[in-house]
């Protein structure tokens, strides 16, 4: 009995888990605006597959050096905060300024030369959900 | 009765078979997460699940779901919505129309003999017409639709702007773009090296203006590099033309 209980639980699990990622991408297509949060989830969704939470998932991008030190998790998404992220995350050499002071104002020209993002892309810009998928789709494109 | 049963069973199957096409929309597979909706709350996609007109389906970050659309295969990429609006398929036609919301998918269509193929994909600012081909798409508001053509060709429209695109071209359009951009954008930035590229920022490029003279020796000539002596040497050149 406790294994069959064990087995229902850890599918119960295995489906919700399943189905988070593609809700997820249905919610943030309704926002027309999206916070850092967000980001964050997205982010650890596409590169790692998987999420443990917002306080888990800065401290290990914190740890990295991902995420920059300072952020505000209900303040909106900005083009800056993303592209720095990538731009860590890739290891992106394509900007010879962000190689030398790792600004978000530099990770946006990187990663608009590695094609992550649009040419008129700029630091301060606020992100909507779709704008953000279409960022993480190229992250994580074949 | 039973081989009459038996006579019907095999009259059906026959039918069906012999039938050049029939509409159907089947999941071939899903990796990762994906969900569809036909109309009411979306539900997980299911490999081999059987798809109505007018379903919508939505995947995950590192997820993509693969459809078999009478024949032709559409696969939609990770963080992608698109709808199915039409499929219809009768003896000699066969018409298809997906819209793309949001994302990217890839569509490989048969050219079936005797049949009048029409394979549309719909984004907010243009529409590729596909035949025979197969042709990659995306769309998000920061890039406007992007089409490239593996193999074949196809046309895209968009308010009376009509290109065909194939080989190496890729089409761009922008969301507030009223024409599409250079076909052989996507070419020269793959096999054409710049000296200064677009991508610069304006104080990169206004050190590379400053001081990119001394990047390289102003005095050194072709000469010195090559064996300040003269004489003849032989280069051997293989031009591969298109690149694979």
């Amino acid at each position: 009995m406790r294994i069959i209980t064990i087995m229902i639980f850890t599918l119960f699990m295995a489906t919700h888990a399943f189905a988070q990622g593609a809700m997820l991408a249905v919610k943030l297509a309704e926002k027309p605006l999206v916070t850092v949060e967000d980001a964050v989830t997205l982010f650890m969704l596409t590169t790692d597959g998987k999420t443990q939470g917002f306080t888990k998932d800065t401290q290990a991008l914190k740890a990295k050096g991902i995420l920059p030190k300072e952020y505000n998790a209900n303040a909106p998404a900005t083009m800056g905060l993303v592209a720095y992220m990538i731009a860590k995350q890739e290891n992106l050499k394509h900007s010879l300024m962000f190689t030398l002071f790792k600004s978000q104002r530099y990770a946006v020209f990187a990663c608009i030369a590695a094609g992550y993002l649009p040419a008129n892309a700029g630091e301060n810009i606020k992100l909507s959900g779709v704008e953000l998928m279409e960022i993480m789709g190229r992250l994580g494109g074949e | 009765m039973k081989l009459f049963n038996t006579l019907l069973i095999t009259l059906v199957v026959v039918a069906f078979a012999a039938s050049p096409l029939f509409a159907a929309i089947t999941v071939v597979s899903v990796k990762g997460e994906a969900l569809y909706s036909d109309g009411a709350a979306f539900k997980p996609l299911q490999k081999g699940q059987q798809l109505k007109e007018g379903t919508r389906i939505q995947t995950g970050s590192k997820s993509q779901a693969v459809l078999d659309i009478d024949g032709h295969i559409v696969t939609i990429k990770q963080l992608t919505l698109i709808k199915v609006y039409k499929n219809i398929a009768k003896k000699d036609e066969s018409t298809n129309s997906i819209g793309l919301k949001y994302g990217s998918i890839n569509a490989k269509v048969k050219k079936l003999p005797q049949v009048k193929t029409s394979f549309l994909i719909t984004t907010p600012v243009a529409t590729s017409s596909v035949r025979g081909t197969e042709q990659n798409v995306s769309f998000g508001p920061g890039f406007g639709m992007q089409v490239t053509v593996p193999e074949g060709e196809l046309l895209v429209q968009s308010n009376g702007d009509n290109k065909k695109v194939g080989g190496n071209l890729e089409y761009n359009k922008g969301t507030d773009d009223p024409r599409s951009g250079d076909l052989t954008q996507g070419m020269q930035n793959n096999f054409i090296g710049q000296m200064a590229p677009g991508n610069l920022t304006p104080e990169e490029q206004q050190m590379l203006n400053q001081y990119g003279d001394q990047l390289v020796d102003s005095t050194q000539t072709p000469a010195d590099v090559l064996d300040k002596t003269g004489g003849a040497a032989t280069i051997n050149v293989n031009l591969t033309w298109p690149i694979d």
